[in-house]
């Protein structure tokens, strides 16, 4: 049974997340929907993969999240010689007084804010074993599974430049992922702002505002922030609405999109839209909320067919394809 | 959820008003285009009140309006209004949530009716006409008013139509007037029967919307107006006959009965040849038998009292003149006259056409006789009843003679035009009109007639003088003998009149 948010929760949410977004400011110089993503999805107990060319500030970006939250923060960049050991941890031998023992050694996957820098340069082999730990939240070694501490939190980055060498992440292990962000190169003003802060200045760090226990308080309030019928169903229809086997989709889904977005970016769509609206102020999901987040819900579920490549369509144009038809009603 | 439905008002009321505007939109271009419609049918069909045509539908438009504004807003069409100018599904969340009491439902509910009171529902909900609604009402708006501009070749029927029904209202008139001008010496049953069919023609005559319906109205009043008069006469003779006979003067009482004037003539002759002692004694009780106050009794008394010799037979003259009024004449033969005038003053105000036809041929055949029809190959007797249709009663024919025809058929009427004059004397010209007969069908025999009113003369008709005189003479005395004339006057005109008529009989 969930437990209820009193009033006092309610409305520190609302504060936690200020304090959170302003100490992020400190580091990252504009990025706001990105951090908001990222907060989203920290709050609604999901992981991001997040997506850009080098040098825009994703791991500063991680890293002063995971400062303003004060979590354990580990940063893992993958490279195709990484096993999965190496990311898990393992057992090692250790002489001790009565004699060698096996002793657990925590790998990053540990932390509470994991950073998966260039996933794709993993081998599948790697990469799957960051599975259980994005949606378990667990990790196994030699037979004896592991808990991993609430909150959980993986952010993985991948390059969409250079794909030579690299492995795509499978669609299962996508779907792991609550949110693929994309994050877009600063304006002239905020590049400016970034060189005078980083090259000029002394760069601030951000400071710990919150707890892992106030995200955990903050994700039990925004679960309990009520949804309309039509809201719902507006969000339903948009996810059923992706898929080209169905004959009510747009005619561009059922062209070019091979397959849709699985019932997990349903819920994925629905507990990201909470939090969006108390971080809105609201106390209720709206239209606009659905409309606002289908874009990194459903971009990286949905996949184009060889027609779709071939005409230059990308799963965004088919999200604005099912936006425009699909109406709230 | 009370204070919700509260907070919802003014958007309920600003829906209303939308709905209302649209709705308004929809209304008046419906008229337009029915005002547009109207206005080509108006080509094609006199149409002599448009408004009492739109008018009911600018009624209905407006109903359709009202009900529109005045049907019930629920509770989630406004919240679904509401939400739509800005506050984010608030209040359909706050409706759906309305039975919940968890903290965050409570806030969410607050938050809902704080947003709501914030919301200026004038602005967020501005009304606002369809702009093609409102296009298309123009347009039919403006082609209407073009096809104003154009002849239109009805207007010249409804022109004749005004004019028949302003004719039609002086009729009326006239008819109301001469039913209160009736004489209270008349029968009161008769008179109130007269009286109150008077008012009816005159009803009839302004609620008719085709001179047919005037027509038919006229005959049928026509009808019975005469219908009344044969009572009357027949009362009248019925009293001096009885009189007559009181005074034993028999031969007079007969030629009284028969109604023939000849007849009547040769038995005062009769009289005045006789002994002037009898007939003084015969009739001066036949005017003491006669009712009490009447020209009949008085013209008795004045022919008992006359010195034997002309002044004697200048006042059985009189006598057979008060005889044969007696006989034909009725009070009500005014009221009569004047349907028959408007019999002819609406066959002149609708030009002699199809509307006068349209009644004349509504009339029924009433011939008699056994000859063969002209060309038909029935040879029943009896009368006919047949259903003919002509344009135009043409009047007095010389020396036309009664057709012989008296088969009953259905044959195509004659039809036939002329041209009227404008004068009216119906007991002077023509005897009981046309016949109008028709070959009938070879096989069926059916022949086709038509016996009309009495109508007016052509202008080249003339009537022979030793026919029309002592029919002159007849009106002249019943003309005579009406209360308000002078005596003298009366005598004067009785005596004019017989010498013409020994005149004329040579």
């Amino acid at each position: 049974m969930t437990e209820t948010a009193s009033k006092e929760q309610i409305l520190a949410f609302q504060q936690k997340i200020e304090a959170i977004r302003r100490e992020v400011a400190r580091e990252i110089v504009g990025q706001k929907d990105t951090v908001d993503h990222l907060l989203m999805a920290l709050v609604a107990g999901g992981n991001v993969l997040l997506e850009g060319v080098p040098g825009l500030g994703k791991t500063r970006l991680v890293r002063a999240l995971a400062s303003a939250v004060s979590l354990p923060f580990s940063r893992i960049q993958f490279t195709p010689d990484l096993m999965p050991a190496d990311i898990t941890g393992t057992n090692i031998v250790e002489k001790g007084e009565a004699g060698n023992v096996f002793r657990f050694q925590k790998g990053p996957l540990f932390a509470q804010i994991v950073l998966a820098d260039e996933i794709n340069r993993a081998t599948p082999k790697t990469q799957s074993a960051l599975l259980e730990a994005m949606q378990e939240h667990a990790v196994t070694v030699a037979g004896e599974t592991r808990q991993l501490a609430e909150p959980y939190f993986v952010l993985a980055t991948q390059n969409p430049v250079e794909q030579e060498g690299t492995y795509p992440l499978p669609e299962a292990q996508l779907d792991r992922f609550l949110f693929k962000v994309i994050v877009g190169f600063p304006s002239l003003d905020e590049l400016r702002d970034i060189v005078d802060m980083t090259v000029t200045k002394a760069v601030q760090s951000a400071k710990p505002v919150a707890s892992g226990e106030d995200i955990l308080a903050m994700r039990r309030v925004a679960r309990q922030v009520p949804v309309a019928k039509a809201v719902m169903d507006y969000a339903l229809r948009l996810v059923m609405a992706t898929h080209p086997e169905l004959p009510d989709s747009p005619a561009k889904v059922r062209k070019y999109a091979r397959y849709g977005a699985s019932p997990r970016a349903a819920q994925a769509l629905i507990s990201t839209t909470r939090v969006r609206a108390l971080m809105d102020g609201r106390f209720n999901a709206a239209f606009d909320d659905i409309r606002a987040l289908a874009g990194p819900c459903l971009n990286h579920r949905i996949s184009l067919g060889f027609e779709g490549v071939a005409d230059g369509e990308t799963a965004d144009s088919l999200i604005q394809a099912v936006l425009d038809e699909v109406k709230p009603c | 959820m009370k204070a919700l439905t509260r907070a919802l008002g003014p958007v309920r009321l600003r829906v209303r008003l939308c709905r209302a505007a649209r709705a308004s939109g929809y209304a008046l271009f419906s008229a337009a285009a029915f005002m547009l419609g109207l206005r080509v049918c108006m080509f094609f069909v006199p149409v002599e009140r448009p408004a009492a045509y739109l008018a009911p539908f600018l009624a209905l438009a407006a109903l359709f309006v009202a009900a529109v504004f005045l049907w019930p807003v629920p509770n989630r069409r406004a919240v679904r209004a509401a939400d739509d100018c800005g506050l984010m599904q608030r209040a359909l969340t706050a409706l759906e949530l309305a039975a919940d009491t968890s903290p965050i439902a409570q806030m969410q509910r607050a938050d809902a009716l704080e947003s709501l009171r914030a919301l200026d529902a004038k602005r967020a909900l501005p009304i606002h006409m369809n702009r093609r609604w409102m296009a298309a009402m123009s347009l039919c708006i403006a082609l209407s008013g073009a096809l104003s501009f154009l002849p239109n070749p009805q207007g010249a029927v409804i022109a004749e139509k005004q004019s028949m029904r302003e004719e039609l209202g002086e009729q009326a008139e006239k008819i109301e007037k001469a039913a209160d001008a009736l004489p209270a010496s008349m029968n009161p049953e008769q008179l109130a029967q007269l009286s109150k069919l008077a008012r009816e023609l005159a009803g009839s005559l302004r609620a008719s919307e085709s001179a047919r319906d005037a027509l038919l109205a006229l005959n049928e009043a026509g009808d019975a107006i005469q219908r009344i008069e044969r009572q009357q006469v027949q009362s009248a003779v019925g009293a001096a006959s009885k009189a007559l006979g009181a005074g034993g003067l028999g031969e007079l009482r007969q030629a009284l009965e028969s109604g023939d004037a000849n007849q009547l003539q040769k038995a005062v002759e009769n009289l005045a040849a006789g002994d002037s002692g009898a007939l003084n004694q015969a009739l001066s009780s036949a005017a003491a038998s006669a009712p009490s106050g009447s020209a009949l009794r008085a013209a008795l008394q004045n022919a008992a009292q006359a010195a034997p010799g002309a002044a004697q037979s200048a006042a059985l003259n009189q006598l057979a003149g008060k005889l044969s009024a007696t006989a034909s004449s009725a009070s009500a033969s005014q009221l009569s006259a004047l349907v028959a005038s408007a019999k002819a003053q609406l066959g002149g105000a609708s030009g002699g056409k199809g509307a006068l036809a349209a009644g004349a041929g509504g009339q029924k055949g009433s011939g008699s006789g056994g000859g063969p029809g002209k060309g038909g190959q029935g040879s029943g007797a009896g009368s006919g009843a047949g259903m003919g249709t002509t344009n135009q009663d043409a009047g007095y024919r010389e020396g036309g003679a009664r057709r012989p025809g008296s088969n009953t058929g259905s044959g195509a009427p004659v039809v036939k035009t002329g041209a009227y004059e404008s004068i009216y004397e119906p007991t002077r010209l023509g005897d009981g009109g046309e016949i109008t007969q028709s070959a009938g069908q070879v096989s069926g025999g059916n022949v086709s007639r038509a016996d009309l009113a009495p109508g007016l003369g052509t202008a080249g008709g003339t009537v022979p003088f030793a026919q029309g005189a002592r029919s002159y003479g007849q009106a002249a005395a019943k003309a005579a003998d009406r209360p308000g004339v002078p005596e003298d006057v009366q005598k004067m005109v009785n005596a004019y009149f017989s010498a013409l008529i020994d005149e004329s009989e040579g």
